[in-house]
């Protein structure tokens, strides 16, 4: 599969005059819903503890705490994997990258059946969590550096789509598996193996037909009736920079940041989200109902991944972080009081507004990237700033758990325990808003020069001939 | 100009039929995600 010829070949998926960029949207969401199938694999957790005692768990079945690296290790996965094959994604194209992908979300389910089947759990870790979670980082970044070329003058909008489509996966993933497993589920089986396989297999289809049907804009090629203007935003420009040029900027290291401290706010509270509102409205409000205001938030969170991605379009991306991190800072502050008024709606409210911006600090960053770095290497350099995700699910979950663990062993009532957490996540917004605040456009020297930018365009596109 | 029409009306219906391919599969997550959410006002 080389850059330069045959089916898969960058040359081979130029589109032909004529082409509806509206067609690859849709290319790129049945990548992305198919991944985003990643944060439903908890409904798993259950039954493989389960898998030899199938009714109960017995000693010698799975303990959660071993299962629970599945997930941390795809996570992990998926940003090494955006990180480094960066540069390899941008060589050969969306084709073959979002076709690799494929290939290692689908065969690391398979993998994983295999696991279930002979009952090794380390064929688990293999299978979803190293080369899955490597589909998973190849996934998530090619179709978005592809969207951003072809709708120059919606970048936001165009990658809030797909990224939505990562959040909608788990909602078509969660109830797909749990349909799959009562149908295999049996008086010897959980059901999980024959779920893995289905799901193998319609994902790496799914995902295949995304990578058949991506195109890649002609060089030269702007949407009808658009002309990119003569004098561009502040912070939007017209060169391109290098990916090993961009990590010794400053500006890398400030998006790095932004998203990091932007995620770790709304990771920490995701996860905790069922447990936050059942100790802070204790006897008010039933499981049940947490589990409807997190599903609420799932849905919150994939509509801010498309609707402020959009909105940046218009407001500019640098505005979009400062709504995130001021308003951030604000409904943090506000949420404990909402506990003491006694107010679920308002609990509510205030959550649902931060995860929807927890979801639009990932669907406007490429588009940001784009505007600082240009879009010669935008997917490679998404990549790497997404190790800032691979961290903050880390910091985030970390500093809730453990700030809540202590306040409880300090004598702080459980419905008052999250006040200190609220308030220090208020101050990573802090850093996140000054972080945004320092971004300005890269200098001058960081540019690549207009015979490098034709250079790297033939190594890419070998003769840059449309063939389909 | 024959030939431009035709593709149009390919694209259209390819768009018609790509759209409804991912977007079926999601209004259906949204769903269910949605009658999950109800909980919260019961």
């Amino acid at each position: 599969m080389t850059a330069s010829s045959g089916f898969f070949s960058k040359q081979r998926i130029v589109a032909r005059p004529g082409f509806s960029r509206w067609l690859v949207p849709p290319a790129a969401l049945a990548v992305h819903l198919c991944i985003g199938q990643a944060y439903a694999f908890s409904v798993f957790n259950g039954p493989l503890t389960k898998v030899i005692g199938i009714t109960q768990s017995t000693p010698d079945d799975w303990k959660l705490t071993t299962l629970g690296w599945i997930f941390s290790l795809a996570i992990v996965f998926l940003g090494l994997s955006a990180a480094f094959a960066g540069r390899w994604i941008e060589r050969v194209g969306p084709r073959v990258a979002m076709f690799t992908a494929a290939c290692c979300f689908g065969g690391g389910f398979l993998i994983s059946a295999l696991g279930v089947v002979v009952h090794q759990v380390w064929l688990l870790y293999l299978g979803y969590g190293v080369i899955g979670g490597c589909g998973l980082g190849i996934g998530y970044v090619s179709p978005v550096s592809t969207l951003i070329k072809w709708f120059p003058d919606r970048r936001g909008m165009s990658t809030g789509m797909a990224i939505m489509g990562f959040g909608g996966g788990a909602m078509i993933g969660a109830p797909l598996s749990v349909f799959l497993m009562n149908h295999f589920k049996s008086a010897t089986s959980v059901g999980v193996a024959g779920t893995f396989v289905v799901m193998g297999i319609v994902y790496f289809i799914s995902m295949c037909i995304g990578a058949l049907a991506v195109r890649l804009p002609a060089e030269g090629w702007k949407p009808e009736g658009w002309t990119a203007p003569a004098v561009p935003k502040k912070l939007v420009t017209n060169n391109h920079v290098h990916i090993d040029q961009a990590l010794k900027t400053p500006q890398f290291w400030l998006m790095w940041w932004v998203l990091c401290l932007n995620v770790t706010a709304g990771i920490g509270v995701l996860g905790q989200a069922s447990v936050m509102i059942q100790e802070s409205f204790s006897g008010r409000v039933t499981a049940a109902a947490a589990a409807g205001f997190v599903g609420l938030m799932s849905l919150f969170n994939m509509g801010g991944r498309f609707f402020w991605a959009s909105a940046s379009d218009f407001i500019g991306r640098k505005t979009t972080y400062y709504l995130f991190f001021i308003l951030g800072i604000v409904l943090y502050s506000l949420v404990p009081g909402t506990g003491h008024i006694g107010s679920v709606t308002l609990f509510v409210l205030c959550y649902l507004i931060i995860i929807s911006m927890y979801g639009g600090g990932f669907s406007t960053i490429p588009a940001y990237i784009a505007d600082v770095f240009g879009t010669r290497f935008v997917g490679g350099i998404h990549g790497r700033i997404l190790t800032a995700w691979s961290a903050a699910g880390i910091f985030g979950p970390v500093l809730v758990n453990y700030i809540r663990q202590y306040q409880i062993d300090h004598g702080v009532a459980k419905a008052d325990a999250y006040t200190v957490t609220m308030y220090i996540m208020a101050g990573l917004l802090v850093i996140g808003f000054l972080c945004n605040r320092f971004i300005r456009p890269v200098h001058e020297k960081h540019h690549m020069l207009p015979d490098e930018v034709t250079e790297t365009d033939a190594i890419a596109f070998g003769a840059a001939e449309p063939a389909r | 100009m024959a030939e431009i029409v035709q593709r149009q009306h390919g694209n259209g219906v390819q768009l018609v039929i790509f759209w409804l391919y991912v977007g079926i599969p999601l209004a259906w997550g949204v769903l269910s995600t949605f009658q999950k959410a109800l909980a919260l006002f019961r």
